[in-house]
């Protein structure tokens, strides 16, 4: 955690140093975006719209993860199943899927269900392809050295295939999360009036810049804590590194 | 204990070659002994330690690991493979009871073997290192821990030493030796059978120092010469130095360049 002083004091030097610069007010000082988004936590403005964000996105990732997960070590490890597999994802993941967003709120709504498919759509392609790969490149002295101390196929999948897949998994959900929070601001944005990409939109069409500030501030300090938890819980599973 | 009968293999996959890897082979391997098979590279003398550990099946012929063909994950054969084969996700003792649990057994029944396994090889303390902790040397005495903690009857080794630095390596050729001499009393509180070992090497000080028996490949994969060393009780006496050794080594190397044709 000490780690991180030191860059966010040189980021909020420099956004103080623009802000004093340009003198605009559509770009208010780090402290003035600070108290603002201090004091909407406090009114209870904020929580709710951030926390609706950030639970859209972890049930994206969930649900884009689970399936990518056993799909790309099927492939991985299964030429048959990535002959099957790998064309129909070459095939689809070029598609710009931003614009499908307008067919899946048709098809499936504007509640929340539509929104957490689309953030799962877009995610679900960069965990396949990624936890593909690390699949297929695993060494194969593994499988003999395991297969010589009497272990089938459930004992690679639990000492071979998913420990080995641990850093590649996490170095994936980082990536992803920032995608999948990127996607959920612009759905967001879509027939809604919930979720901190609602809140920074309204408050940008309102002319109130601190409280848009304050809406990209806490989203940035969000996604900074869930990086952090998932550093954490790297450090835990995967200590061998 | 090992008895070939006509055993060829040939990789199939690759129709181009109408060479196979190891042409027919007949032979009976001693049990109890330490063999060594020794080779120019790419000769098939890995081949040849896949198919006695079941992980490939010859294409013709028979091989059969006392009196039965091997299967891959048979009880009585340790394997270390070339790298070790050690898992780096796992701590020394995860790695050393790995074959235990997968085959069930239970932990406190084999707490009091596993323990006297670190002992034995001087890796007490290192229980809860990662391999990429421990030296190559440590890795090394690990990945033998691992194969004779199942209480192996043959032990399979793909050139386990061939990473590591002079020293370090003699001293796990001596410890090696120990561990074999020791088996047939106890090691580790194991007990058990006599233990027949087969060792892949490129070094013919090496299979001179280790042997009983040293099986010469040549690049054609044939197994054509068969030295019987004598006096191997003398030589290990004497150590690296005595002339026994060298002389050994000598008359070794010109069987070997006769039969292989060049340096190993």
């Amino acid at each position: 955690m000490k780690k991180m002083i030191p860059p966010m004091a040189v980021l909020t030097l420099i956004w103080w140093i623009l802000s004093f610069t340009l003198n605009k007010p559509f770009l208010p000082g780090p402290l003035e975006v600070f108290v603002v988004m201090v004091t909407r936590f406090r009114e209870g403005v904020l929580p709710p719209h951030l926390g609706i964000s950030l639970v859209r996105v972890l049930a994206a990732l969930v649900f884009s993860f689970i399936p990518a997960l056993i799909l790309g070590i099927l492939a991985g490890r299964n030429p048959l199943a990535d002959r099957l597999m790998s064309p129909a994802v070459y095939l689809l993941f070029p598609i710009p899927k931003v614009a499908l967003l307008p067919i899946i709120l048709l098809f499936m709504g504007l509640g929340d269900g539509s929104k957490i498919f689309f953030v799962a759509l877009i995610v679900f392609f960069q965990f396949y392809l990624n936890i593909r790969d690390e699949a297929a490149g695993i060494s194969r002295q593994y499988f003999d050295s395991l297969t010589t101390l009497g272990g089938g196929k459930l004992d690679e999948l639990r000492h071979i295939v998913l420990p080995a897949l641990m850093p590649r998994i996490f170095s994936s959900l980082r990536m992803t999360l920032g995608t999948a929070i990127a996607v959920l601001f612009l759905a967001e944005t879509f027939a809604t009036r919930t979720g901190i990409g609602w809140f920074i939109m309204d408050a940008w069409s309102r002319i109130a810049y601190a409280d848009m500030y304050a809406g990209i501030l806490s989203l940035s300090l969000a996604g900074l804590v869930l990086f952090l938890i998932l550093d954490l819980f790297e450090g835990r599973v995967c200590r061998w590194k | 204990m090992i008895e070939f009968r006509d055993l060829s293999f040939s990789y199939q996959s690759d129709s181009s070659q109408t060479d196979p890897v190891i042409p027919s082979f007949s032979g009976n391997w001693e049990k109890g002994k330490i063999h060594s098979l020794i080779g120019p590279s790419g000769c098939g003398k890995s081949t040849l330690l896949y198919l006695m550990a079941g992980l490939i099946r010859p294409t013709n012929g028979e091989l059969l690991i006392c009196d039965e063909q091997p299967v891959a994950g048979r009880k009585k054969t340790g394997v270390i493979l070339q790298n070790h084969g050690l898992f780096p996700w796992k701590t020394a003792w995860e790695n050393l009871t790995l074959g235990l649990n997968i085959r069930g057994e239970k932990k406190s029944a084999t707490a009091v073997r596993v323990s006297g396994i670190l002992k034995e090889l001087g890796l007490e303390g290192k229980e809860k290192s990662y391999p990429r902790d421990m030296s190559g040397g440590e890795r090394q005495r690990l990945a033998i821990g691992r194969a004779l903690v199942l209480k192996p009857d043959l032990l399979l080794l793909d050139e386990p030493f061939s990473a590591l630095d002079a020293m370090t390596r003699e001293r796990l050729q001596d410890s090696l030796l120990t561990l074999k001499e020791h088996r047939s009393c106890s090691i580790g509180g194991t007990g058990g059978e006599e233990l027949t070992i087969v060792l892949v090497t490129h070094s013919i000080e090496e299979a001179v120092f280790l042997s009983d028996r040293i099986h010469i490949m040549d690049e054609k994969g044939r197994i054509s010469s068969l030295e019987n060393l004598t006096g191997s009780s003398d030589r290990r006496a004497g150590g690296r130095l005595s002339p026994e050794y060298f002389d050994t080594c000598v008359r070794l190397r010109r069987k070997f360049e006769q039969v292989a044709g060049g340096g190993a």
